[in-house]
């Protein structure tokens, strides 16, 4: 009974090991993502980074309780959009964003760098002017260039739903571009 | 130049920030913080909800009435609909007071807790007193049985029928029937 015991604790103890280890594969495979997934709401570095970390310490908690592991980047995708979203509500009133953005680093006259910034800032007020369904299809689709397949599999909903929603979002960005 | 392909690369640009270096590290010492996912919580976990709800089932299983079905229309009547013509010495106590006093009559009380059964107030007033030998109102059948006395004390006294009078000026006059349809055939007739 005591050997008996023994096999089942150090198997599970096995299984936590291995855990910890798989958990470790994928914080490093979707770290990225997360942070782009928060800076695409807040769009502000450090609290991009708090709350993708947020997002990690939750996801490590329940890690045990996904049942399919192939779900991980959908279930941390959505866990870190809700808890940015939760944390603009709670910041609105917080003015300063960094609207610094790789399209700036990558232009070299001052006079291009403004232009640039600016249709940068006008580009993320139409996002934000977006429904949050159409808005979460974007930015998704536009982060690490996510098909729509992907980006289908990433929010569980039909592939058809995601190009209409992209089709509709991308008409009404032109639309507030112009 | 085309402008969707333009609109992709700068949201592609505008969302392809990137983490600092030491966030991937921050994480790990921030997740070697929190609790281990442990597996004996997921199983545990699951075990106690399991656990629960079966309580739960359990708990209200026991806790429903068992009555038999009535006959559609027909309600139960309350408990106070029985009670209220029983006098206060079978009646039990009153729930504020139930442990103020003990039980006068035992039997008689348990007598009333019995399940409910349905029944007209005359008839369970006309028990009652039954119960009690409340003989003032109610007819004993003993004395009714007791036929060797009874049968000797009776004296059965001949009497005389009086004559019928038939006058003898009325007639009764004889009814015909008649056929209505006949119908002949090789048979016969009938009718």
């Amino acid at each position: 009974m005591h050997e008996y015991t023994e096999t089942i604790t150090g198997a599970l103890l096995s299984m936590e090991q291995d855990l910890k280890l798989e958990f470790e594969a994928r914080l490093t495979e979707c770290s990225t993502l997360a942070y782009r997934v928060a800076y695409s709401v807040l769009r502000n570095s450090e609290s991009s980074e708090d709350v993708a970390q947020e997002a990690f310490a939750r996801a490590y908690s329940n890690f045990a309780r996904l049942r399919d592991r192939n779900s991980f980047r959908a279930w941390l995708v959505r866990m870190t959009w809700r808890l940015a979203i939760d944390q603009l509500r709670a910041d609105r009133r917080r003015s300063a964003r960094e609207a610094v953005s790789t399209v700036t680093e990558a232009v070299q006259t001052p006079a291009q760098n403004v232009i640039a910034r600016e249709r940068a800032t006008r580009l993320w007020q139409a996002i934000d002017a977006l429904p949050e369904k159409l808005r979460i299809v974007v930015v998704l689709a536009g982060i690490e260039e996510h098909d729509t397949r992907e980006v289908a599999v990433l929010l569980e909903v039909p592939e058809g739903t995601v190009k209409s929603r992209l089709f509709h979002a991308r008409q009404r960005l032109k639309e507030m571009l112009q | 130049m085309n402008p969707k392909s333009e609109l992709d690369r700068e949201l592609e640009a505008l969302l392809g920030a990137e983490p600092s270096a030491e966030f991937v590290s921050r994480v790990k010492k921030r997740i070697a913080k929190t609790p281990e996912p442990t597996v004996w919580n997921a199983y545990w976990t699951v075990f106690a909800a399991g656990a629960v709800a079966a309580t739960i089932v359990l708990a209200v299983f026991l806790a429903m009435p068992h009555r038999t079905d009535l006959p559609g229309g027909i309600k139960p009547l309350p408990d106070s609909a029985m009670l209220s013509n029983v006098p206060p010495t079978l009646a039990p106590p009153a729930s504020g007071s139930r442990n103020t006093a003990a039980p006068r009559n035992p039997v008689l009380l348990k007598a009333v807790k019995e399940p409910e059964i349905l029944i007209a107030p005359e008839e369970a007033a006309a028990l009652r007193r039954l119960i009690r030998g409340d003989s003032s109102r109610w007819t004993g059948l003993s004395n009714s049985l007791d036929f060797p006395s009874a049968v000797s004390d009776i004296s059965v006294q001949p009497q005389r029928v009086p004559a019928i009078a038939v006058a003898s000026n009325e007639s009764i006059e004889p009814i015909s029937i008649e056929p209505s349809i006949s119908v002949a055939s090789p048979k016969g007739v009938t009718q």
